[in-house]
């Protein structure tokens, strides 16, 4: 990973995520995350919106649109080129991690398949 | 308004005004999409998360400066801690002169004027960290330690003389660190100013009412950002370097200057607190750091 871009945790990385396929608001973020992340990251409101405006001071999304519904501002974010570059970074990063055991698993099943398959 | 909304708009008040103002509106919305039908208090977790993030706006604001700007804030602070509560100590230390010659007309000793410029430029050096450009602070900072090494003429002064050159270095240009903690040293060092000034406590009537409250003081606070560490982690590593500064370097000092014996808990106490507060911190720090 590059020095200069801060370490991502897991529930800011699917906060990135979620905005991949066009600008969100808030409780939108909020739904997309948890079924992005197949359940396991329920963001509480006050966390999303600690995540979203550390985000926007590093440049990685940026409020985009604002509509009044039921008398109150709803803030659409979306994604910077640099907060998709950060993600990109992220998923290979983890990626590579992941690819360390799985390949090493693989060749293990490889070589006791090998092993049975040799005659005695 | 439903009872949910009522305590949820009461729950944001955890968030400063200028921030309700600007994003006030938008977190409740969220909030009560968020909540579930038929509830009339938030989730446990929603407030505590809401309490969390309003606490951290008001601590660092929305920035995030990274790990190293964090810990050089963290460092610049602890040794303006360290050099008022310095500056402290000494004022304590002439006030019965001071007075004195105040109250009854008396001749001021020599040494005392030095003495008194050395930490009139000290002053200027730590508030100059907060509102100066970085190459006066230097030129300030610099100077207050030399002064500090001529003037006074004694072992001690080794310590606002490394602080001071220390100032010197982590005089920030840009993300200087919250005025509020100038306020906090300064008001913890005139606490103790007072606690130790002999010559004033006889002008001040309510000294021995105070004097217990000024005497723990110091370690209220120190408790208080063990505990802020989870909001904001540079005050515990400022603490922890006041607590290096202040107790471990003066033991040895004055054990240096042959005041006193050196008894091993008197290093070993503020060594170890200092070393474990400020790696806990530091690892505290660089969570925080994270997005």
């Amino acid at each position: 990973m590059n020095k200069s871009m801060p370490e991502i945790r897991e529930p800011t990385y699917f906060v990135l995520a979620s905005l991949l396929d066009g600008s969100l608001h808030g409780y939108a973020i909020i739904q997309r995350t948890f079924e992005l992340s197949g359940g396991r990251v329920r963001m509480a409101t006050g966390t999303l919106y600690t995540a979203l405006d550390r985000l926007t001071g590093e440049g990685y999304v940026r409020p985009v649109a604002e509509e009044i519904v039921n008398g109150r501002a709803r803030r659409f974010y979306a994604l910077t080129d640099s907060g998709a570059a950060a993600l990109r970074a992220e998923a290979t990063r983890m990626a590579a991690a992941a690819r360390l055991v799985t390949s090493r698993d693989a060749r293990r099943r490889a070589a006791s398949a090998s092993r049975k398959a040799r005659p005695a | 308004m439903t009872a949910l909304e009522r305590r949820c708009r009461l729950l944001l008040h955890a968030y400063p005004a200028w921030y309700r103002r600007e994003r006030g509106e938008e977190i409740l919305a969220t909030l009560l999409q968020a909540s579930q039908p038929g509830r009339s208090w938030p989730a446990p977790r929603d407030t505590r998360a809401l309490i969390m993030g309003g606490l951290r706006v008001r601590a660092w604001r929305t920035q995030n400066p990274g790990m190293t700007v964090s810990l050089r804030q963290a460092m610049l602070g602890g040794a303006a801690l360290a050099l008022l509560w310095f500056v402290a100590q000494d004022l304590a230390g002439l006030s019965e002169g001071l007075v004195l010659a105040w109250t009854h007309t008396t001749t001021v000793q020599p040494h005392i004027g030095p003495w008194i410029a050395a930490d009139a430029l000290t002053l200027a050096a730590v508030a100059a960290a907060w509102f100066a450009p970085r190459p006066a602070v230097a030129v300030l900072a610099l100077a207050a330690a030399a002064a500090q090494e001529c003037w006074s003429g004694r072992i001690m002064a080794i310590q606002p003389a490394g602080l001071l050159i220390l100032l010197a270095i982590l005089a920030p240009g840009r993300n200087r660190p919250p005025r509020s903690w100038l306020w906090l040293a300064g008001a913890l060092s005139a606490a103790n100013l007072l606690d130790q000034a002999t010559g004033v406590r006889p002008l001040l009537p309510i000294y021995n009412a105070i004097s217990p409250t000024l005497t723990v003081l110091p370690w209220i606070v120190l408790g208080a950002a063990v505990l802020w560490a989870a909001i904001d982690a540079r005050p515990a590593i400022a603490m922890a370097v006041w607590l290096a500064s202040t107790y471990l370097v003066i033991a040895l000092l004055e054990h240096l200057e042959q005041v006193g014996e050196l008894r091993p808990w008197e290093w070993q106490v503020p060594a170890a607190g200092s070393a474990i507060l400020a790696a806990a911190a530091t690892w505290r720090l660089r969570r925080q750091a994270a997005l």
